[in-house]
């Protein structure tokens, strides 16, 4: 007799390898029998990795088209890419996999494309602000006008989970506009009738989550290189960035816009004293 | 939500609003404050040999904290080992062992939540070749130990019952009453498997995909005979129907539960 963690060490590694007659040997009763039912697990757990995948990335199918896309995430499931209890924490480096698939790289954005729409993902399932971690706090106008200069100097901000920057040097944003569109009824798709160019430049913008709604905000290059500093630098550093990249880098403008997503950490907590 | 129908309670998957906000926390905090809430998680893979994942548990208590929800249940399945997961709820081996393991984590679950958690027999297309119990035992042992009550799903003790030919009659007569906190109905599918040799199998998978059949429905009334009236959820989670159809199908749950609270 075998121990419960062999039995599931064996049916695992025979799922992930399709392997039904492995699976079988598991199995009480006919082997053939046995067999066949086996594979009922074996396409449950292959297509429902699919099909989740599928409702991550929308417009990547659309551009793909269906079969290219299932056979695209066929590779990506037998990659074996780590999974959770939690479906939703699935299908992130499948960017790393389109970059790395010779036959799409005739279609350079793809992978910033797919980029986007995990981004997109992560924001729509982030937590809101109230559930902020009890080590953080947004602050408000009036506690960060109370500051003083050496509270300033020393102020480290984060932007929230629901509040991601992305960029791309392909019009990525342009892209996936005008096919999410197609979704949409006629009356709501005036993007996608408009011819895309390649040469149109990239993009640099905030993914974020306004109440309810997702939402994509462009930025201009300091204030990307502000937001994008701040996870490693004091704000009085990122600005010094952000002007570096633009002499007009407007600090308490760009403070007062996206400060309903940005933490700072908690006064009494060792990080703010630093 | 333009109108609100009379449900007695709501049910959706823990996972589903683990993230804590957004549009799937923001629709469960409204329709909280319209119906009971009961929270139904398919992802702590009580079943699994070693340690439970402590991380999900972790936001399991978070949202049962901020939700109170009137009832939280999980599986008697599994769906891990040592981290790798597969995207199912995999049936146990009825063995000593795997009861063992199942009521320690569910003791750990009801401990950590400081309430009781409802358990789920699933469906199953396989047995095991070390199993040293039939179902129906192996459910009761479980419930009995780590001192939970069972989620029958009748349309899985459906399926079960006719996937491995064993009486669901006798199943129902080996549970106590007391032991029954929950039932679940769903409708389901019935595929014809070819065989290498001899002639094709017949299985029922659970599907969640349709209408309920009329032989659960008559065991949800069998079901009802045995342990009176207890809160029941219509599971309908692929192929959607329209609002009205799938209310049609509560509102039969709820007039045949009436009538056998009555009988």
């Amino acid at each position: 007799m075998s121990t419960l963690s062999q039995i599931q060490q064996r049916f695992v590694a025979a799922v992930l390898q399709h392997e039904p007659a492995t699976l079988a040997t598991l199995l009480a009763g006919d082997i053939q029998r046995s067999a066949a039912r086996a594979t009922i697990y074996i396409n449950n757990h292959h297509i429902g990795l699919r099909t989740a995948l599928a409702a991550v990335y929308p417009v990547l199918q659309r551009l793909l088209g269906d079969a290219c896309f299932d056979l695209l995430a066929r590779r990506y499931v037998a990659l074996q890419p780590k999974l959770s209890g939690n479906i939703f924490d699935f299908g992130g480096s499948l960017s790393d996999l389109i970059a790395e698939t010779k036959g799409l790289l005739e279609l350079p954005y793809l992978a910033d494309v797919a980029r986007l729409e995990w981004l997109r993902h992560q924001v729509f399932h982030a937590a809101d602000h109230e559930s902020a971690l009890e080590s953080e706090q947004l602050l408000s106008l009036s506690s960060l006008a109370e500051l003083d200069e050496s509270a300033l100097a020393r102020l480290r901000l984060r932007l929230h989970a629901s509040a991601q920057l992305f960029q791309s040097r392909w019009p990525v944003l342009d892209i996936w506009q005008s096919n999410h569109e197609l979704e949409l009824p006629a009356e709501s798709q005036a993007a996608a009738a408009l011819p895309i160019s390649l040469d149109a430049g990239g993009v640099q913008c905030l993914v974020l989550r306004a109440g309810v709604a997702l939402r994509h905000t462009l930025l201009g290059a300091a204030e990307f290189a502000f937001l994008q500093a701040l996870a490693f630098h004091p704000v009085c550093v990122a600005a010094d960035i952000a002007l570096h990249a633009d002499r007009h880098f407007d600090l308490p403008a760009t403070l007062v816009r996206w400060l309903p997503w940005l933490l700072a950490a908690r006064r009494d907590t060792h990080e703010f004293n630093i | 939500m333009q109108s609100l129908p009379a449900l007695s309670f709501i049910e959706v998957h823990s996972e589903n609003h683990f993230g804590l906000g957004g549009l799937p926390y923001a629709v469960l905090i409204e329709l909280r404050e319209h119906y009971p809430l009961a929270l139904h998680g398919v992802g702590l893979s009580l079943g699994s040999a070693g340690a439970l994942a402590l991380d999900h548990l972790e936001r399991l208590r978070a949202l049962v904290e901020r939700v109170a929800p009137v009832l939280v249940s999980e599986h008697l399945s599994w769906s891990a080992r040592q981290g790798q997961y597969l995207h199912d709820l995999l049936p146990m081996p009825f063995t000593e062992e795997s009861i063992e393991v199942l009521v320690s984590h569910i003791v750990q679950v009801q401990d950590t939540l400081r309430r009781p958690l409802l358990v789920e027999n699933v469906s199953s297309y396989v047995r095991f070749a070390d199993d040293q119990m039939p179902e129906s035992t192996f459910v009761r042992e479980i419930c009995q130990r780590a001192g939970c009550q069972l989620l029958l799903d009748i349309t899985n003790l459906y399926i079960n019952a006719n996937n491995h030919s064993f009486d669901a009659l006798s199943y129902l007569a080996d549970l106590a009453p007391a032991s029954i906190g929950q039932m679940h109905l769903s409708g389901h599918q019935a595929r014809v498997i070819e065989q290498a040799s001899g002639a094709p199998e017949l299985v029922l998978l659970d599907t969640h995909d349709s209408a309920i059949s009329a032989p659960v429905w008559q065991l949800y009334g069998e079901a009802l005979k045995r342990f009176g009236a207890r809160p029941t959820l219509i599971e309908w989670d692929s192929q959607l129907p329209s609002l009205d159809a799938l209310l049609c199908e509560a509102d039969q749950a709820q007039r045949r539960t009436n009538a056998g609270a009555l009988a």
